[in-house]
């Protein structure tokens, strides 16, 4: 009866804590202008890791670095206080127009593949992040989702005349929470979850 | 012939020396009574959000070497720190300052001038107010205009009325928050030519002779803030918006004036069963023209260390190589935090929500790799009693 009772109260807890949540609307414009800030960053850290033309291994391991930070969990498994996995370790996916075929990535070692790619000249264009979808509240005490969409071209040379060209619609998931501090002050930070492919085409199709 | 050239040598020289584009800098001086019992959150997020107008102009004006802004809250706001300020303004003809005071303010019977006086903060351990510590606000103007800057912007986000007691001045309404989107490069230009194309003051009050200057209710800090403050940045964000393209003083003040006046009517304030309303007081003293004493010659000035400027430089994707920036990151870790983990906030458009939490490392890592940023303003800066700073409270500007 008593653990009833500590139930029913911690619910009550929780649904008044959930219901102070509630963005107001210049909460929500500062937040969605960072969304689309984190997911610009990562791009251009993308297009400078990418890069052939800067050699700088070791400054391409800070945008390395950098990136991860942008990552929830940075790129690892995050974990509630009870030790339990809250949300799974992020993957980014990368497709091929050609053969149509997806494969998975978790994020370290996919920027080191885009650091290594073996292509004499590689470019990366990005378009702006825009955010597709408004702030859905996880369940999760002071967290929310939403989505953003990037198109990105990626042009792959190998200096014997052959170009790779594709471009792809992606998906960024991005992970809005916050904490709150003992003098009641509260602190959002964005970070980026799953990044998934809607489409490829074959291509320059960045213009269009 | 030799001494003709010589002469004409000498001339250019001359020239080039006094009418080369000389890089302003920007003193912001800013005097906040964060401490008073009804008003003091609504200073205190007026104080914020005009040290990043302070920043918005740095950025607009192109200046890369303006000192800090000078910050008076709390019982530091007090008339000895304002003259001590204004004396130790060493500024040269080509240095924009401006000023603002947020607080209390009042108006003797016999004041000839249209600005209010300076009700500076109940000193500490004091029940009440000290009139002898009031200050004319057009002395503030006065001062700095004897020092021959290029131009001067003088705010009083405060009170002009005749009341020797002071008022409450609250109002429950929520209103517009400060600059909210990022500026565009045209709008950019827009506020560099209203402050740079003229030489002189301007002048700003938050109402006219007799009128009160109203705020927000303290108990939704969300929204607190002087009406003044929150039309100017209105109008203001217009501008960097461009969505209203200013080409002088007169026209962005007048809009303000009316912003502020409708805002007021609408909110509709009655205190003890009076209506009131709101109309914002300026004064424009520009030229085309100014003198220069020879003396006065206008040099460049060397950059200014502090943190600000440091963290800036290390933003600087234009001007460093990545590696320089890294390397200059590293170095402001070791300069002025004993720890790697000093908290650091980001606040968002509205200068109030945090929207980045992380510590110094990681900020600055993001600072060096980042692209766009074209200023920031530290609005909370914390040390501890070895002068380590352990928690940064940051609001920052990028470009288009």
């Amino acid at each position: 009866m008593k653990k009833l009772l500590l139930t029913i109260i911690w619910s009550l807890a929780s649904i008044i804590i959930l219901a102070n949540d509630k963005l107001t609307e210049d909460e929500k414009k500062a937040i969605t202008n960072q969304i689309e800030h984190v997911v610009d960053a990562f791009t251009t850290h993308l297009e400078y890791i990418a890069d052939k033309k800067d050699s700088d291994e070791e400054l391409k391991d800070y945008h390395i670095e950098a990136s991860m930070d942008l990552f929830i969990g940075r790129g690892e498994k995050s974990y509630d206080k009870d030790g339990n996995v809250k949300i799974p370790a992020p993957l980014i996916q990368v497709s091929n127009a050609y053969s149509q075929s997806i494969t998975s990535y978790l994020i370290r070692p996919y920027l080191q593949t885009v650091k290594h790619m073996k292509y004499t000249q590689v470019t990366y264009k990005n378009s702006k992040a825009y955010v597709v979808s408004d702030l859905k509240p996880t369940g999760r005490d002071c967290e929310y989702t939403t989505t953003l969409a990037v198109l990105q071209l990626f042009i792959g040379d190998k200096g014997d005349g052959v170009k790779y060209v594709d471009t792809t619609d992606k998906i960024y998931n991005v992970y809005v929470y916050c904490t709150r501090s003992g003098n009641g002050v509260i602190r959002w930070n964005v970070k980026i979850g799953d990044v998934t492919v809607q489409q490829t085409q074959i291509g320059n199709h960045y213009n269009q | 012939m030799k001494s003709k050239y010589l002469f004409i040598m000498f001339t250019m020289l001359f020239c080039m020396t006094t009418h080369a584009e000389v890089t302003p800098r920007v003193f912001s001086i800013i005097f906040a009574d964060t401490n008073d019992d009804k008003i003091g959150i609504g200073a205190q997020v007026s104080h914020d959000n005009y040290l990043s107008l302070f920043t918005t102009i740095a950025t607009a004006v192109e200046s890369t070497n303006s000192p800090d802004a000078i910050s008076k809250t709390g019982y530091e706001c007090n008339k000895s720190n304002l003259i001590s300020v204004l004396n130790n303004l060493q500024i040269t003809p080509n240095d924009i300052v401006i000023f603002v005071y947020a607080g209390h303010g009042a108006r003797g019977l016999k004041d000839w001038s249209n600005f209010p006086q300076i009700c500076f903060a109940k000193p500490e351990g004091k029940k009440y107010r000290n009139p002898e510590e009031f200050y004319p606000l057009e002395n503030v103007r006065n001062i700095i205009m004897q020092k021959n800057p290029r131009f001067c912007l003088v705010i009083g986000d405060c009170c002009n009325s005749e009341s020797p007691s002071l008022s409450t001045k609250e109002k429950i309404e929520p209103a517009f928050m400060g600059i909210q989107d990022i500026p565009t490069n045209d709008g950019m230009i827009v506020i560099r030519n209203l402050i740079m194309n003229k030489y002189g003051s301007v002048m700003l009050t938050a109402s006219i002779k007799g009128e009160y200057g109203w705020c927000y209710n303290s108990t939704n800090p969300q929204y607190s803030g002087m009406f003044l403050e929150h039309n100017f940045n209105y109008i203001l964000q217009k501008v960097k918006d461009n969505k209203k393209s200013y080409t002088n003083w007169e026209e962005l003040l007048k809009d303000t004036r009316s912003a502020t006046y409708n805002y007021s009517k609408e909110a509709i304030i009655v205190k003890d069963g009076i209506t009131y309303t709101q109309t914002p007081y300026y004064e424009i003293s520009l030229s085309d023209t100014r003198k220069i004493d020879k003396k006065d010659s206008i040099r460049p000035n060397p950059p200014i260390s502090s943190l600000r400027n440091d963290l800036v430089k290390i933003g600087d994707d234009q001007n460093l190589t990545g590696k320089e920036r890294i390397n200059l990151s590293k170095q402001i870790l070791e300069k002025y935090f004993d720890k790697d983990n000093a908290l650091v906030d980001v606040v968002g458009l509205d200068n109030q929500t945090i929207i980045l939490s992380t510590t110094i490392r990681s900020y600055l890592l993001k600072l060096a790799t980042e692209q766009k940023l074209a200023n920031l303003t530290i609005l909370r800066e914390e040390k501890d009693a070895q002068g380590n700073v352990f928690y940064l409270k940051i609001h920052e500007l990028y470009r288009e």
